[in-house]
């Protein structure tokens, strides 16, 4: 719709949704229509001058969330409508009887699991229980993976080669020891504090989720996504306050504060492997932890590729199918063996 | 596909597990890419069709503005839960019969808007009850803004800035999609639910007779 724009005020152009979206977005389109107009109207070009001001000083005084806090968002946002999305599935009465046998079948798969589950944290623990009365011990290997409740409801995910040691009745405070990697969804209780025990450092949280990982190494990254955390040097008094989306690092240097991905970071516990520009050397190790598999790795390899990408559950064939097509390689799988082939 | 499944197939630690539904997404086609050319229409048929990419390509595009758009109605930080709880629903309801929708931002706007107004209302996040008529929308009339030959003095600035904040809340409302979000008059009366787009212009024009009357505003 082209007005006659002739008799025009500013507050008509102010007014006028192609004049002002011209001022606001403008993109060659608009502007060859506008500028074509105002050569041919010089007697206007006051008004419009005027109205172009008044749109650009219109402001409000709005808020952003931001962007490490809007990923964590929205990775929530999955997570959450995909369990309400799977107990609307369980719950809903009218289907055919073949999606009914796949819902039967997925469902007994799935008790199967946790009874073989509970027969080895049985076997395990009263094994432990006899040796040691007080502390139960949990390892995982490469390749593994294991989530667990802790005796006050607290979820513990353990990512793979992590050992997590607490007692079987927490006393004034739920401590627990932990090597290697683990997210916790901590169960609330003001009155009895959660620490995590990792070397040297100490978190503390009363109820909140957050991811430690103590490495090999001694250092220690805590990273949380729900909730306030501190975390303290075990001589030392003063402790370090983390909130969502932050991520404390402890070296041999001291402490350094950061963000984190929580995609790239926390990929793992729901079985998403992340890669962000990784070389070969870092993928084989990953691949090789999360599949339990030993990678060497052959050819040329002083050309440098990057690879980022991340996998949802993957098999190792996707993965290595994936990546090779990128990164330009050949593998060949030998049971637990796999050779790449850097072409 | 059952969720639950496939991590069995994982626990197993079946690395050559044969399953072929699972998805391999490389950062290199994003949904920007995949999504650039399509027009909204598309992109929702996608949405609706299950496609994870369309819902990530619309909470890229929208959360910003919606965010914004909801601590301008609610003034207070639950504008994150609201918004959050509306996402999920939103993906929730994806091929269960939401109709075609050829605007993805007034639908989303729309949508939301009335979801904030249901919190609300349902006392949710407040401690006391409130009407869309005391939301507040605060308009700022920038006083930076220097264009080389500027038309307006100082003192116009802020009687504009005085009138703008005089007027109801539904003015503002229309003056804050009209110009923050750069709608056009169909797509405000579609969010706010006005008759027509009549009657949006109407409110605009409205609100600028309160700045014409003081017609000092807009004389060069």
């Amino acid at each position: 719709m082209k007005e006659d724009y002739t008799t025009y005020r500013p507050d008509d152009f102010v007014a006028d949704h192609s004049f002002k979206s011209w001022v606001l977005n403008p993109n060659p389109e608009k502007d060859y229509y506008w500028r074509t107009w105002l050569t041919n109207h010089p007697e206007q070009s006051e008004s419009v001058a005027v109205a172009r001001e008044i749109i650009l000083s219109v402001n409000f005084t709005t808020k952003r969330i931001p962007t490490a806090k809007k990923d964590a968002l929205y990775a929530d946002i999955i997570n959450r409508s995909k369990t309400k999305e799977e107990s609307l599935k369980l719950t809903k009465g009218h289907r055919s009887s073949y999606q009914w046998l796949k819902v039967a079948a997925s469902v007994s798969l799935l008790l199967i699991a946790i009874s073989v589950g509970i027969l080895k944290f049985v076997q395990k623990d009263t094994f432990i229980a006899e040796t040691s009365t007080e502390y139960i011990e949990r390892e995982t290997r490469r390749g593994e993976k294991l989530t667990l409740t802790l005796p006050d409801g607290t979820i513990v995910k353990m990512n793979a080669l992590s050992k997590i040691k607490f007692p079987t009745v927490f006393g004034k405070s739920r401590d627990v020891e932990l090597t290697g990697e683990a997210y916790f969804d901590v169960e609330r209780n003001i009155h009895k504090p959660f620490l995590v025990r990792t070397g040297e450092i100490t978190t503390r949280v009363l109820g909140t989720s957050f991811n430690v990982n103590y490495s090999s190494d001694q250092s220690v990254q805590v990273a949380v996504t729900s909730g306030k955390v501190a975390v303290h040097q075990n001589e030392s008094k003063e402790s370090y306050n983390l909130l969502p989306t932050e991520l404390l690092t402890y070296e041999s240097n001291g402490f350094t504060k950061g963000y984190f991905d929580e995609e790239k970071l926390l990929g793992w516990k729901d079985w998403v492997l992340v890669f962000e520009d990784a070389d070969i050397h870092e993928i084989a190790e990953k691949v090789s932890v999360w599949f339990d598999v030993d990678i060497s790795i052959e050819g040329q390899q002083e050309v440098k590729r990057r690879f980022s990408g991340k996998f949802k559950n993957p098999s190792l064939k996707q993965v290595l199918e994936g990546i090779s097509y990128t990164s330009k390689f050949d593998y060949t799988i030998n049971q637990k063996k796999i050779t790449i082939h850097l072409k | 596909m059952d969720k639950r499944k496939e991590h069995i197939f994982n626990r197993n630690k079946d690395g050559e597990s044969t399953d072929q539904d699972k998805k391999i997404l490389p950062f290199s086609e994003g949904p920007e890419e995949v999504f650039a050319h399509k027009t909204d229409n598309e992109i929702w048929r996608s949405f609706q069709s299950g496609h994870e990419g369309a819902f990530e390509w619309m909470y890229n595009h929208y959360f910003d503005k919606l965010y914004a758009y909801g601590t301008q109605l609610t003034q207070n930080e639950h504008a994150e839960d609201i918004i959050q709880d509306f996402f999920i629903d939103l993906r929730l309801k994806r091929g269960k019969g939401l109709g075609d929708v050829a605007n993805i931002k007034a639908y989303l706007f729309k949508s939301f808007r009335r979801r904030v107004f249901r919190s609300l209302k349902n006392n949710k996040f407040l401690h006391q009850e409130i009407s869309p008529e005391v939301l507040n929308f605060y308009v700022t009339f920038s006083h930076e803004t220097q264009l080389v030959n500027s038309q307006l003095k100082e003192e116009q600035k802020q009687a504009i800035e005085k009138a703008i904040n005089n007027l109801t809340t539904r003015q503002k409302e229309v003056i804050y999609h009209y110009f923050f979000e750069d709608m056009d008059y169909k797509s405000i009366a579609d969010v706010m639910g006005l008759s027509s787009a009549k009657t949006a212009r109407d409110l605009m024009y409205k609100s600028l007779s309160v700045l014409r009357s003081d017609r000092d505003n807009f004389q060069v």
